[in-house]
């Protein structure tokens, strides 16, 4: 007899009641797509923080600030530093808050919401971001050619009332420099945020195709 | 709430056992089997724009969810296909005749598992009453070549199962 046969006869019978699933289970299963980006992007938000902050407590060097002529700007730059994180935090609740808000969604026009939501979020996320470290790097660059007492000679060099030209091209190199800097991270969020942004948006006109 | 959504949801919900059949075939357990569940019922969904009625929803349900269930275990059965059942065929060897047929039905099923995912896919569609030009469409293959196919399995089948 044909082992198959026994299979066979059974095959229509075999009703498969324990795993059925009703339409709230569907419609549950429809959603994971744009909520599992929501989640990576949740999650790579957090590592993203966490690597900024391990980096800054490893590079950490009080010598090094005194060195640099930094140390009376200690408390601004304290300051600064708990805006920034405190900023950063709020990110992450909203990620967070943005990743409930998906997976409990029970219909699609919600879901295209909150989709925009999270585009918007991550946006505004990269903006701040690219926005901070501008404006740091460059501050920074500042502070130090200011203040260093490596850089002696060199703000005499430059202040003697003369060199006009030479303040002009220091402060388009240093431009130059952060510019670069920025191109390098903008890439970089580009890669990693983009990505998930396009899986959501690719979601997001699927389900627009479904709701119209 | 969008009506296509509706219409899938309550289509996909009617012929929930299409997917449910070859959810067996090719899972073991019930995790899996729910794993593999969600999974056809997103690429269901992803598809469902495409699908114009032209056939009937089981029709098309199946040729999408059997594809998915082939990329899906391509990559993962391969590995556990010798030694998984082997337990189970030195019990048919003496007490084949004594088993209630649930318990056949189990060691079918189980044998079935060892099967690749391609020789599933035609298993599924030879349960299913398909005809050969359907399967050898569905699969990409020639007539001749699922013919071939198809007497192979049934070859190895006997062989799992009467070593």
């Amino acid at each position: 007899m044909d082992e198959l046969d026994l299979l066979k006869k059974n095959w229509d019978k075999n009703r498969t009641s324990e795993h059925e699933v009703s339409e709230k289970q569907i419609y549950a299963m429809l959603q994971k797509g744009s909520s599992s980006v929501v989640k990576w992007i949740l999650i790579v938000g957090i590592l993203e923080f966490l690597l900024w902050s391990i980096l800054s407590i490893i590079s950490y060097d009080e010598n090094q600030m005194t060195e640099m002529g930094l140390a009376k700007y200690e408390k601004v730059l304290d300051v600064i530093n708990v805006l920034y994180y405190v900023v950063l935090i709020s990110f992450i609740v909203l990620f967070y808050k943005n990743y409930k808000a998906v997976t409990v969604v029970t219909d699609t026009k919600s879901l295209m919401q909150s989709i925009l939501k999270v585009r918007k979020t991550v946006n505004y996320y990269v903006g701040f971001n690219l926005i901070f470290l501008a404006l740091g790097t460059f501050a920074l660059f500042s502070l130090i050619i200011l203040s260093a007492p490596q850089f002696e000679s060199l703000r005499n060099l430059l202040f003697d009332g003369h060199h006009n030209f030479k303040i002009f091209l220091l402060v388009v190199l240093t431009s130059v420099f952060v510019l670069i800097f920025l191109l390098v991270f903008w890439l970089f969020y580009k890669l990693i945020y983009g990505l998930f942004l396009q899986k959501l948006s690719k979601n997001y006109k699927e389900l627009q195709k479904i709701d119209l | 709430m969008g009506d296509l959504e509706q219409i899938f949801v309550g289509q996909l919900k009617a012929n929930q056992n299409i997917i449910h059949k070859i959810c067996r075939l090719y899972t073991s357990g019930a995790d899996a089997h729910k794993d593999l569940f969600q999974e056809i019922t997103i690429q269901l969904w992803k598809a469902f724009p495409k699908f114009r009625g032209e056939s009937k929803f089981s029709t098309w349900a199946y040729r999408v969810a059997l594809n998915t269930a082939i990329t899906l275990y391509r990559k993962s059965t391969r590995s556990i296909q010798t030694n998984e059942y082997d337990g189970t065929k030195h019990f048919l060897q003496d007490e084949e005749y004594n088993y209630e047929e649930e318990e056949q039905l189990k060691l079918l099923y189980a044998a079935v598992y060892q099967l690749n995912d391609i020789e599933k896919a035609l298993v599924y569609m030879y349960l299913e009453d398909k005809d050969y030009a359907e399967i050898s469409e569905t699969l990409g293959i020639s007539e001749v070549n699922a013919r071939v196919k198809m007497n192979r399995i049934k070859g190895k089948l006997k062989k799992i199962l009467n070593p």
